[in-house]
């Protein structure tokens, strides 16, 4: 394009530098993403301890015993409870939150720039501090109900299965709640105002504005942020290895901190290699039917 | 109408003070206990601090070890930064403005990435590393986050040039300017502001990143901040609670402070790396 379309010699040049200013980026990617992932995809049919070579081929031995494997469903299970949660909870708050901002309020300025530092600061920290704000002794949680009289209610939140989960699961939307909030908002101002005023002008009530015309507008919006929401929670690690390391009872157990115990812990890296896979194959469907989804939506 | 406006306002705004309070006390809660004395706050959580006492912080960074994770974290996320930024600016150029062979599968190639789980690697990788003999090393940390963070950068820098006119390019040419020269005098100047973007989105996942600094780094001395924080946090018994506290804060301080100085701007760049992604 730049060097001009009429040499031969200069084509040739081109070509010659383009893959030069892209080749140490694509080296890096061979050495340790396609190598790694190639590997990933070739342990997953050997036992392998993590010592010496990898001999002991066992064919499809571990994806077999994957799929009927209860400790991998439960994370399973509790990755969907995490996704459900996840999807109404943090998405709908995140958009009042949005809303608010975009009516305005008094000190919107101060709320849209204050509210989004849970996003910036580490799933370790923000981990640790959830953990200490659970402690059954010196934790604010037990000592606010017992204050208010509810002394009856405190527990080991974290230490108890029935509600682990949930307190994972509070921390881990406290964080992710201001970016949806940042991304609806940035999408609601833009808006054409036009709409809102038509519909103002017509009369249509508060809850009938935004049912009606914000919110089908920021359809895409949502869409994208289910996706990346989804996505995101197959992925957690940090929050649950800080709070609880998938414990108690493996009542917060990820996929991935199933992965991390298998391999780190019991050895079994061939095993561990095989849910790794299955958890890709299973975030590719469900990123496939979103998208069919969202393109059957589209017409 | 005016009045009904206002009522509505009012509601909105006892919501958003609300859940300001609810979202935030937990920082605020613990950058007050860093201040207390431990006895302080085993008597009560609830007080405010008797006088500004820094001796946690002086105990975490000096005793807990905090200065080493910290000066490991700057030097993890710099060099790891330099490298992403300059080979991401090189790489996007060639891909928004050059026509070679490959061109669409190796762009394709990286880019994938956004969709592999970083789980499925950290085995594999844990071997490569060791193989290499770069365990416990900067490099171990530094290409795994290179290519952590390189396909979103790349998607937005291309983008970004492939806006910027052929016709700069085409002027700079017949000015007399090599390509390298109108490479680093023109392209590159202007794409600070992409830089700027890719560098926050970079930075934050680096700085922040913990699961591989768990696996790959088992010396004591190389640690991260994140995984040096945990470290803290099992030590609390002999430590405090407090000393821990000013650890939870002092590493937070760093993108907090910098975003303060430049909200809009981080917060323009993480939407643009969302929506992208």
């Amino acid at each position: 394009m730049i060097s001009g379309k009429s040499y031969n010699r200069s084509k040739v040049v081109e070509n010659i530098t383009g893959l030069l200013m892209v080749l140490p980026t694509v080296i890096i990617f061979l050495i340790f993403l396609y190598f790694p992932f190639f590997n990933a995809i070739r342990i997953s049919f050997y036992e392998y301890s993590g010592i010496g070579p990898i001999v002991d081929f066992v064919g499809l031995r571990n994806y077999r015993q994957a799929i009927v494997d209860p400790n991998y469903y439960n994370a399973l299970g509790n990755i969907l409870k995490l996704m459900v949660i996840d999807v109404t909870v943090s998405i709908s708050v995140g958009f009042i939150l949005a809303y608010i901002l975009f009516e305005r309020v008094p000190g919107w300025r101060f709320f849209s720039s204050s509210l989004f530092i849970p996003y910036l600061i580490s799933m370790v920290v923000s981990g640790s501090i959830w953990t200490i704000i659970y402690d059954p002794t010196i934790g604010p949680v037990n000592a606010i109900l017992k204050m208010m009289g509810m002394g009856n209610l405190a527990r080991a939140w974290l230490g108890d299965p029935g509600t682990a989960m949930y307190c994972v699961a509070v921390t881990w939307i406290w964080r992710v709640i201001p970016f949806n909030m940042l991304i609806m908002y940035a999408n609601i101002l833009k808006m054409p105002i036009d709409f809102l005023e038509a519909a103002k002008i017509d009369g249509a009530t508060l809850v009938q504005r935004i049912r009606y015309v914000i919110i089908p507008y920021l359809k895409p919006t949502f869409g994208v942020l289910f996706l990346l929401t989804v996505t995101h929670d197959f992925r957690i690690f940090d929050t649950v290895w800080i709070m609880t390391q998938g414990g108690p009872a493996r009542a917060t157990e990820a996929i991935t901190t199933y992965i991390y115990r298998k391999a780190f812990q019991n050895l079994e890296f061939g095993y561990a290699s095989a849910i790794s896979i299955i958890m890709m194959i299973m975030m590719f469907a469900v990123v496939a039917i979103v998208n069919i989804i969202r393109d059957r939506a589209k017409d | 109408m005016k009045k009904k406006v206002n009522v509505l306002q009012i509601a909105l705004f006892i919501i958003m003070t609300f859940y300001s309070i609810v979202s935030l006390y937990p920082l605020v809660w613990v950058v007050i206990q860093s201040f207390k004395t431990e006895s302080e706050f085993l008597l009560s959580i609830w007080t405010l601090p008797s006088r500004m006492n820094f001796a946690n912080y002086v105990a975490a960074w000096n005793k807990a070890n905090f200065s080493i994770y910290f000066i490991n974290s700057v030097t993890v996320t710099v060099t790891t930064l330099v490298l992403v930024l300059s080979l991401t600016a090189v790489a996007g150029f060639a891909f928004a403005k050059l026509n070679f062979i490959g061109k669409k599968f190796l762009f394709n190639m990286i880019i994938v990435n956004l969709m592999i789980p970083t789980a499925i690697i950290l085995l594999p990788m844990f071997f490569l590393i060791k193989d290499l003999g770069i365990k416990n090393t900067l490099p171990a940390l530094i290409f795994p986050y290179f290519t952590g963070t390189v396909p979103l950068g790349l998607i937005i820098t291309t983008s970004y040039y492939k806006g910027l006119p052929d016709e700069l390019l085409e002027a700079a040419r017949i000015d007399g300017c090599s390509f390298f020269q109108s490479f680093l005098r023109i392209i590159l100047p202007l794409g600070v502001p992409i830089m700027a973007t890719q560098g926050i989105l970079a930075g934050m996942s680096t700085w922040n990143e913990y699961m591989w600094a768990l696996i790959s780094i088992s010396e004591k001395s190389r640690y991260t901040i994140p995984v040096g924080i945990t470290v803290l946090q099992g030590a609390r018994d002999r430590t405090g609670y407090v000393v821990g506290f000013a650890a939870l804060t002092l590493s937070s301080i760093v993108i907090v402070v910098l975003y303060l100085f430049s909200q809009k701007f981080f917060v323009k760049s993480i939407a643009a790396g969302a929506v992208k992604g």
